[in-house]
């Protein structure tokens, strides 16, 4: 009577704590942080081989969607990270409390493979703008070619000397504008040696 | 185009080819398209622009007076308000209504009661006085506020180059 008990406690003790151990194994924090370091060592690794092969291979570990909300996130924690090295390890991890933690640790945040960093527009060059207004038209022309004014010829001159403005038709009145311009300008170099002196 | 378009501008065309004032001279570029005018702009006295003559293009909606025209400088010159590419950015040529930004006056934008001279006018009077807190052309606003002798030469050679110095 007492050794049948006694076998059943037993057996039902073995049983708990077999059963016990089971459960353990999954959830004990020590499990995890023991197999961390392999899996992170197996994700850089894999990393490293699609960075060396093209971007194909890593691809498909990588579906996580990552919205601009998420990347701006962690700039706000990692200013220091370009936002493609954010946005290749939020598709990595899927989160950004995770990819945070990561920054924290001091890990390495890689560029995605084939990753080309934007080239600099150069200053005053704005062929690459969007914007047609900020396309640069800033040049000279002659407007003495596009008016067909010939002030070497006397003919020139005599034709608009005695002539009276309001009576021209509108384009004779642009060719009058302009050969007075001219004519005014030669009269203000003679007598200003600085703008004189602008012309090469 | 529509017949106020058309009664509109060869009214004011008719205005200006009476008494324009000076140093103003415009017209439209052919006689089968009002649409499309050209213009002279003298530069005023007193600013880096005296002495030399600038020109422009005005292009007027189909539903002139009721929208503005668009004024564009052919080639561009090198001023704080006139974008890159020439175009001039006044109120004067702003869609009639309050500015989104709150910056203009309503009565400062466009409106039916503006007219092609008083465009003409408010050009030549930003040539003389240029507003650097709404730029169109940064890189002249800058140069204008850092380095305005370099800005002056620079206006003062392309008015030069232009009469055929």
């Amino acid at each position: 009577m007492d050794s049948s008990v006694l076998s059943i406690i037993l057996t039902l003790l073995v049983g708990f704590i077999i059963f016990k151990w089971f459960l353990q194994a999954d959830t004990h924090p020590s499990h995890e942080t023991a197999n961390r370091p392999q899996t992170a060592q197996q994700a850089r690794r894999s990393q490293r081989g699609a960075q060396r092969h093209g971007a194909s291979r890593g691809s498909s570990s990588r579906a996580h969607t990552v919205t601009p909300d998420m990347v701006q996130m962690v700039q706000n924690v990692a200013p220091g990270l370009d936002p493609a090295q954010i946005k290749y390890a939020l598709q990595e991890s899927g989160s950004v409390e995770v990819t945070v933690e990561r920054y924290l640790r001091g890990e390495e945040f890689p560029f995605p493979p084939n990753y080309r960093p934007p080239t600099a527009a150069p200053s005053g060059n704005n062929e690459g703008s969007s914007d047609p207004r900020k396309v640069s038209n800033i040049r000279s022309e002659n407007l003495l070619q596009r008016f067909h004014i010939d002030v070497a010829d006397p003919e020139c001159d005599t034709e608009f000397a005695n002539a009276d403005f309001q009576d021209l038709e509108i384009s004779q009145r642009m060719r009058y504008m302009v050969w007075d311009a001219r004519r005014k300008m030669e009269k203000t170099l003679a007598s200003d040696p600085e703008l004189a002196s602008l012309i090469e | 185009m529509s017949k106020t378009a058309q009664k509109r501008l060869l009214k004011e065309l008719q205005q200006l080819a009476r008494d324009s004032p000076p140093g103003i001279v415009a017209g439209p570029r052919a006689e089968d398209n009002l649409l499309l005018w050209d213009c002279l702009v003298a530069g005023p006295p007193d600013s880096p622009y005296a002495g030399g003559v600038y020109a422009a293009e005005l292009r007027f909606p189909r539903d002139y007076p009721l929208s503005p025209p668009t004024l564009t400088f052919t080639p561009s010159i090198l001023h704080p308000n006139i974008y890159p590419n020439g175009e001039v950015c006044i109120s004067i040529l702003h869609s009639p209504g309050d500015d989104p930004n709150m910056y203009e006056l309503a009565e400062e934008r466009w409106s039916p009661v503006q007219s092609v001279e008083k465009i003409l006018l408010s050009v030549m009077s930003m040539l003389s006085e240029p507003n650097i807190e709404s730029g169109a052309n940064i890189d002249a606003c800058i140069l204008w506020r850092d380095n305005r002798p370099e800005f002056e030469r620079q206006v003062r050679v392309n008015a030069l180059r232009s009469l055929g110095f």
